[in-house]
């Protein structure tokens, strides 16, 4: 970055993306400041008042900074949009001390959906030379969310059970290298090896599940080994390797063979290109997620057993088999996304999916289904999933840096789940 | 030791009490718990504190202890007017208070937890070897033989409560305070406290003694101090208050007319226990239920009477599978052998047991009135599990109709109901899995005057019904008056057993209090 070209498209792009880092640091910054707000109600009144100039403080340094590097147009736009911001967080806190009038404001429902909407504003004011307007942007981004979705809702389960599945992200490795192996190397017809794979990974879920509820132990701790082992598995099932296209002959030259046509299918588009079918599955497991969790018995048992399990065994909630079945819902659900990811890479990767837990911890998180469990639901969690997707989309189609990104992605969590916290 | 008389001698200035609490009260919200209490404690005596359940000892005990800080009145220590503002702040005033829950941290050594938080250290580094030296010099003092260097979570409990004194004792405590020290000892164990309580009496430490055994009061106290309904009825020699006397200042008032129990004809034989025992858990000296035999007729209220570790809530627990397989005896619902195996079989034979704590164990909070209204009954009304929202409204509305809840809406968690609605919703959670057999524990437990009386009128109506209902509260007027016959627990064994024409106050106390009656069939 020593000596930039002005006029290149690069710089442009990187001096985007300062705007965008900068932006969000002010919506972070907003939110936070009505978080201290509604916390310290009764300060002394200068403290609150030098607390409250936070924004401005921050708008004013944006606008600095945005003069100094970036266009005019750029420069206009973070001081727009800082305003709009310094706007909600007022709203927001006249919303908190107005309790009756804006309550609503309260609900985990009105602040997923606000955390959304504030993305997208991100993505309409930092559109990348209009990049955001286009019907194939908004396609990619709800595909590649798709997985981490498939994850989260897992993830919703477990959570509101009272319990966390960290082995998400390994489980779905196995069942990609799984699966490839099953449709490339052995030729398995899908109606075969679609089930198997299922079954692969609501097996691992079950164990782990069957290791925290049924032993009694902390689920951070048998998921934690569920993670290596799993991903042991994968690369014993793999050799080591990604099972791609490229088969070894026994002579040790390789053959290439074709894309299955299972592959291929997973990873087309519908509706005229405009719909991924990987959407489509998600969209559909998240249905089928939401009825069992909103419809059957088994999702009231799930939420009493979060919410205070000793009340629940009391009241007679088979506490033991409904939380190993969450897990084994959170591993099935892994296993579709298994599915997704071999078909979209077109290989089985034994390295792949690693952190992926975390992404869908964080979706669950910023949704507003709470840690402790008991409180949630796959709404928040659809809401979650689109947030953390947009806001991918956007960093990555203004070629935000990678560093940057994981940066501020960290810091939107803490500033999600900090305007999530219940107040009483 | 001086003698008695001397300590009568007023003008005596060695005479003035280390401790001094006068006009002490307070409140909990609109709950007045203390009001008016006064308590002198000496130097060398053990003052025994004494009441029933609710009285306000443990309160009275907390804020001498620091612990709750917002109260009306003075406590002057040694002539001096303080006011302890933390547990830290009264160990510094030289007052230790040993409260029932231990406030040991277990995965120390016992030397590390005597000086606790007032280490041995030089800059900032402790000296494990000369914390371990006075320790074992000051356990040696005491005559107690505790290895220093072993674990606190691996001594039995009486070791604990010693190394508890100890820790008392390294802070200089002249007062030292024990709430019912010996719930969790054995005898062997209970003589080595009293020794040391006699040891530290001269020493010239005063000791607050509470405790409900009567035996010990004898015993032990000098003094004793009885508290009523957060009142001070008064202060006397042990010598003074011969048993029958002190358990008429302990139960006192007059049950005024305040229970509405019409008695239903008692139909057939709903429950019966033949030896009922609850196994002992880990770290259980004794099972906390043994040998219990009672009956329960369809249309009867039985009472269980006891103090606290009566064993009276395990009883409920055990019968209702909440221990699994860990009881043992017989018992018949209906004739037909119950099978115990967890809550969710009992619920299924027809066996509802409201718990005493609903914030713990009765209700999930965090769902809503209709959630946790039909959660034990949801198997009933869900087919293949699938679930009907408008069935449970119409079932939860006809529920609340018959506990005369009031809720702005039946979609709000229950969480943010009053406490009395909060138990109306558990009430209607039981009913809607249409019990035989209904076990109450402390049902008007933290509620107001109103539901309170709405609960007894529903404990009426479901009798009328048939229903057999066993209860158990530490409110003597409760028992007495809603109950039909009484059973009285102490340690977990069947005391005495009275009809409610002959059950008076004293008679039920003094049986919870340990005394065999001679006239148990």
């Amino acid at each position: 970055m020593a000596h930039q070209n002005q006029f290149s498209p690069d710089s442009a792009r990187a001096r985007a993306g300062t705007g965008i880092f900068l932006g969000s640091l002010l919506i972070l910054i907003a939110l936070f400041s009505a978080e201290v707000w509604a916390g310290f109600g009764d300060l002394d009144q200068r403290l609150q008042t030098a607390i409250s100039g936070l924004p401005g403080i921050g708008s004013i340094l944006g606008l600095a900074m945005s003069i100094f590097h970036c266009h005019a147009l750029t420069a206009i736009k973070v001081v727009f949009y800082a305003g709009s911001i310094i706007g909600l967080a007022i709203a927001a806190r006249a919303g908190r001390e107005a309790r009756g009038v804006a309550s609503w404001l309260n609900l985990p429902v009105c602040r997923a959906i606000l955390a959304l909407v504030l993305v997208f504003l991100l993505g309409v004011v930092f559109s990348a030379e209009g990049a955001f307007g286009i019907i194939g942007t908004h396609r990619d981004a709800l595909r590649q969310a798709s997985v981490f979705g498939l994850l989260a809702c897992g993830m919703t389960l477990v959570i509101i059970g009272g319990g966390i599945d960290l082995g998400v992200g390994s489980v779905l490795a196995l069942v990609s290298v799984t699966f490839s192996l099953m449709s490339i190397h052995w030729g398995w017809q899908p109606w075969v090896s679609v089930p198997a794979c299922l079954l692969l990974g609501a097996m691992c879920g079950g164990l782990a599940g069957t290791i925290t509820a049924g032993f009694r132990i902390q689920p951070f701790v048998a998921t934690l080994a569920m993670m290596v082992f799993a991903r042991g598995l994968a690369k014993t099932v793999s050799g080591g390797t990604k099972v791609s296209t490229a088969v070894r002959n026994p002579d040790g030259t390789f053959r290439y063979v074709d894309v299955p046509a299972v592959f291929r299918f997973i990873d087309s588009r519908i509706l005229d290109g405009n719909l991924s079918v990987v959407t489509v599955i998600f969209v559909v497991c998240a249905v089928l997620t939401w009825i069992l969790l909103a419809r059957h018995r088994w999702g009231t048992h799930l939420y009493a057993i979060g919410g205070n399990e000793e009340a629940a065994r009391l009241s007679g909630v088979p506490v033991t088999s409904t939380k190993i079945l969450s897990y084994v819902a959170s591993g099935l659900l892994a296993g579709v996304a298994g599915l997704c990811q071999a078909a979209q890479e077109q290989q089985g990767d034994p390295e792949t999916g690693a952190g992926y837990e975390l992404t869908a911890i964080a979706i669950v998180v910023i949704g507003g289904t709470t840690l402790t469990g008991g409180r949630g639901g796959i709404g928040l969690t659809l809401l979650g999933t689109l947030t953390i997707g947009y806001l991918e989309k956007i960093l990555s189609i203004n070629a935000v840096p990678e560093a940057s990104r994981l940066m501020l992605t960290g810091v939107i969590i803490v500033a999600a789940v900090l305007a999530q916290r219940r107040k009483r | 030791m001086s003698p008695p008389s001397q300590a009568a001698d007023a003008r005596n200035i060695d005479n003035e009490p280390l401790v001094r609490m006068v006009g002490i009260s307070k409140k909990f919200g609109a709950n007045q718990v203390l009001r008016n209490v006064d308590l002198e404690i000496r130097a060398g005596e053990v003052l025994v504190l004494a009441g029933e359940n609710g009285a306000g000892k443990s309160t009275l005990i907390k804020i001498l202890g620091g612990v709750h800080t917002e109260f009306d009145g003075e406590i002057w220590i040694q002539g001096r007017l303080v006011r302890p503002k933390s547990p830290s702040d009264a160990a510094a005033l030289g007052l230790a208070v040993i409260y029932q829950e231990l406030s040991l941290v277990p995965t120390m050594t016992v030397a590390d937890n005597v000086f606790l938080g007032r280490s041995i250290a030089k800059r900032g580094f402790v000296n494990h070897d000369e914390q371990r030296r006075r320790a074992q010099r000051l356990l040696g003092q005491l005559g107690i033989e505790i290895p220093v260097e072993s674990r606190v979570e691996n001594l039995p409990l009486a070791q604990q409560q010693l190394t508890e004194i100890a820790k008392a004792l390294a802070r200089n405590a002249r007062v030292i305070v024990m709430d019912e020290p010996t719930s969790a000892l054995n005898a062997p164990e209970v003589e080595k406290l009293f020794s040391l309580v006699k040891d530290l009496k001269q020493r010239g430490c005063g000791i607050v003694y509470i405790t409900h055994k009567m035996e010990e009061i004898q015993r032990i106290a000098d003094r004793i101090t009885v508290l009523r309904d957060g009142e001070h009825v008064g202060t006397a020699p042990a010598s003074d208050l011969p048993p029958a006397r002190l358990i008429q200042w302990l139960v006192g008032r007059e049950i005024v007319e305040q229970f509405p129990r019409h008695a239903a004809t008692p139909g057939h034989e709903r429950l019966r226990l033949r030896g009922f025992t609850v196994l002992p858990t880990r770290g259980q000296l004794r099972p906390p239920v043994e040998n219990v035999d009672l009956v329960v007729r369809a249309g009867e209220i039985v009472g269980i009477g006891g103090l606290q570790g009566s064993g009276a809530s395990e009883l409920f627990m055990g019968l209702f599978g909440a221990y699994g397989q860990n009881v043992r005896g017989e018992a018949l619902l209906d004739g037909e052998p119950l099978r115990i195996q967890s809550p969710s079989a009992a619920i299924s034979q027809g066996v509802a047991l409201l718990t005493n704590d609903r914030k713990a164990t009765g209700l999930v909070l965090s769902m809503s009135v209709i959630a946790n209204a039909t959660l034990a009954g949801l198997p009933r009304i869900s087919p293949m599990g699938w679930r009907r929202p408008a069935v449970e409204r119409s079932i939860t509305a006809r529920l609340c109709e018959r506990v005369s809840l009031r809720a702005a809406s039946l979609d709000m968690e229950v969480e943010w109901l009053s406490g009395g609605n909060q138990q109306k919703v558990a009430l209607a959670k039981w009913l809607q899995t249409e019990p035989r057999l209904l076990l109450l524990d402390e049902p008007t437990r933290g509620i107001d005057v109103g539901a309170k009386r709405e609960v007894y009128h529903l404990m009426n109506a479901l009798t009328q019904q048939g229903l057999a209902i066993l209860l158990v509260t530490s409110e003597l007027p409760e028992l007495l008056a809603m109950s039909d016959r009484i059973v009285v627990l102490h340690r977990g064994m069947v005391t005495a057993e009275f009809d409610s024409s002959e059950a008076t106050p004293e008679r039920v106390l003094a049986s919870a209090m340990g005394r065999q009656m001679a006239n148990r069939e």
